[in-house]
């Protein structure tokens, strides 16, 4: 009934990977089969975190849940049902600018809630023997980050781990080996089959006995394994430099063709009959139309897209610039703005995300420490700051020079307090 | 308050936790920075909820993610049973020497937090915290209800250290009203 629910279906016109199918041909997958992956995930981890072998007597104590096998099969319908629709609210293109291309207060997450508490899955959740509770659903789902004011309970929140957690999420698990997959990426491919199977319930390190998700010694290669064919994912493919400037221009178009739709008033909708009329396929028919006709708004934006003239990279964060000036590619931005006008330039700072080695490890003397003192692997991986400056390409040669001659001058802070206004 | 500003204070605050005896991991910093927020009013612009070892900011968690990949934190190993400690780099000094204002603005109630929770481990900046954090929330209940209610969200937390952590997060928020740094 979920599967078959038009919200469901929707996610089948939603791309996985948004335009980087321009970059990777073979990434053309969508969220639909993406979230079938995590369900089935999910399923799996389940089973093995609350297999009775598997736990302790204080974890069970501290997780009344597994104790009652009338209320783990809930549970585990529960995380199912959360990890199917987890995505649903995603805009066209999983696009990620959703502060300018939503209403205020509004994410992808808040919509997906919106699905699954509306009256249409109420009534599939209802049907379901036993009933399952839509704020449940919801909790694991999306996770207390977009559920700030819902509270969770320690099972609530180990279960919502499953699903989002950074260490071991299975939407993680799932999108890393799907996008390796389609895009032929090979560095994103690891042993989820192991990892899968040595993760388990724990009690945190550092003097608190708060249950978490982690691992046994055993499995510590392969969350290594992951973490690096994250790494890989992220350098490759998630934040290539072309991938994110086509994501600008998408932005771009989006805005531009949004602004024309006076019944949204310049968003995408959040009413949910709108938000399944609005897939990958209306925006491609909108873009197409307005790549060839230059009196449509976005046209310049469209174009850039569907004729492969988009913008150059003019300028890529360097660590040594950080020390000259505390947000360079944003100084270079506004002095390229300067120099080009808006229209010439581009920029792209894409979201940092935590490496994922906050978890516990249980090693085979049942002792359990902090996975990043256990692996020197995961010790040594860090976050990468990004930043891009874009010109467009008729500029590019000229842009290059001014830059070269001018960078040092244009990052330098030396004599100057940044905290002026304090 | 700008990206440049809140990296600043969380630099200035990490080498006092540090350099008084505190382990200052991740937990520590966000405990501090929980507590320079809600009791000092150092708006720092994270947003709270009750999660991992109590008040959790995921704001918070990416502008540490961005601190270390800028070079101004690093995660140093000291013990295998406990998370790494966030130290200040050698370049970050450069970068703190920029923002004297607000350095000096916010050094003050930086001081008091961090006498106040120097020589805490994880699980008591976690009691601490949480009742602060419920003492904010749930107005009009009383003490007995409040411990209950420690409990109910943090099973793992005896019934005996919840009251204890009620009355440390009671005294904590009247001594920072006496100094006058309660907005």
């Amino acid at each position: 009934m979920v599967v078959d629910s038009p919200f469901f279906q929707r996610l089948r016109h939603i791309n996985q990977l948004a335009l980087s199918y321009l970059i990777y041909p073979g990434a053309t997958h969508k969220r639909f089969e993406h979230s079938l992956g995590v369900m089935e995930l999910a399923g799996r981890v389940f089973d093995v975190v609350t297999k009775q072998d598997n736990l302790t007597d204080k974890i069970r104590n501290l997780l009344p849940p597994l104790k009652h096998f009338s209320q783990l099969d809930y549970w585990k319908r529960v995380l199912r049902m959360a990890a199917l629709c987890h995505d649903a609210g995603h805009l066209p293109f999983s696009h990620a600018a959703e502060h300018e291309l939503l209403p205020q207060g509004w994410t992808h997450e808040k919509i997906s809630r919106e699905i699954i508490e509306s009256p249409e899955m109420q009534a599939i959740w209802s049907a379901m023997t036993p009933p399952l509770r839509p704020e449940h659903i919801t909790k694991l789902a999306v996770g207390a980050k977009h559920a700030t004011d819902l509270q969770f309970s320690s099972w609530e929140r180990v279960l919502s781990e499953i699903i989002v957690g950074d260490a071991f999420g299975v939407d993680r698990i799932d999108y890393l080996l799907r996008d390796s997959h389609h895009t032929g990426v090979a560095y994103g491919k690891f042993d989820h089959y192991r990892l899968i199977d040595e993760l388990r319930i724990l009690p945190s390190v550092e003097n608190s006995s708060e249950p978490a998700l982690g691992i046994k010694e055993g499995g510590i290669h392969s969350a290594e394994s992951m973490a690096l064919a994250r790494y890989f994912m992220f350098s490759q493919v998630y934040f290539h430099p072309i991938r994110l400037i086509y994501d600008q221009h998408l932005r771009d178009f989006l805005i531009a063709w949004l602004s024309e739709n006076k019944l949204f008033g310049g968003t995408f909708s959040t009413k949910l009959d709108n938000h399944l009329m609005t897939t990958d396929n209306e925006v491609n028919v909108a873009m197409r139309t307005a790549a060839f006709d230059s009196r449509k708004p976005g046209h310049h934006a469209a174009r850039a897209i569907l004729a492969h003239q988009h913008f150059k990279v003019l300028y890529e964060r360097n660590p040594q610039d950080i020390k000259l000036n505390s947000e360079p590619g944003a100084t270079i931005r506004d002095a390229a703005i300067s120099k080009f006008g808006a229209d010439a330039i581009s920029y792209s700072n894409p979201k940092l995300k935590s490496v994922g080695a906050d978890f516990p490890v249980q090693m085979r003397d049942d002792r359990v420490l902090a996975a990043i003192a256990v692996s020197d692997t995961l010790s040594l991986l860090k976050p990468r700051a990004i930043e891009y400056v874009y010109v467009k390409p008729e500029r590019y040669d000229e842009a290059i020079k001014w830059l070269q001659e001018n960078k040092e001058e244009i990052l330098s802070t030396k004599g100057k307090a940044e905290d002026e206004g304090e | 308050m700008n990206k440049g500003k809140r990296f600043a204070i969380l630099l200035k605050l990490s080498s006092e936790l540090l350099g008084h005896g505190s382990w200052c991991g991740e937990t520590h910093i966000q405990k501090a920075v929980f507590l320079l927020q809600q009791v000092l009013s150092v708006d720092v612009e994270s947003q709270f909820i009750l999660y991992k070892h109590g008040p959790f900011s995921f704001d918070l968690r990416d502008s540490i993610t961005e601190m270390i990949a800028n070079g101004l934190l690093e995660e140093v190993i000291r013990r295998s049973d406990y998370g790494p400690t966030l130290m200040a780099t050698k370049e970050s000094a450069g970068f703190l020497e920029r923002f004297p204002k607000t350095t000096a603005k916010y050094s003050p109630q930086i001081e008091f937090i961090t006498d106040w929770i120097r020589d805490k481990n994880v699980g008591e900046l976690e009691r601490l915290t949480t009742a602060a954090f419920l003492i904010e929330n749930l107005k009009n209940i009383d003490y007995e209800e409040m411990a209950n209610e420690l409990v109910r969200v943090k099973p793992h937390i005896s019934m005996q250290d919840a009251r204890a952590a009620i009355g440390d997060a009671q005294l904590l928020i009247k001594t920072a009203q006496q100094h006058k740094y309660v907005g």
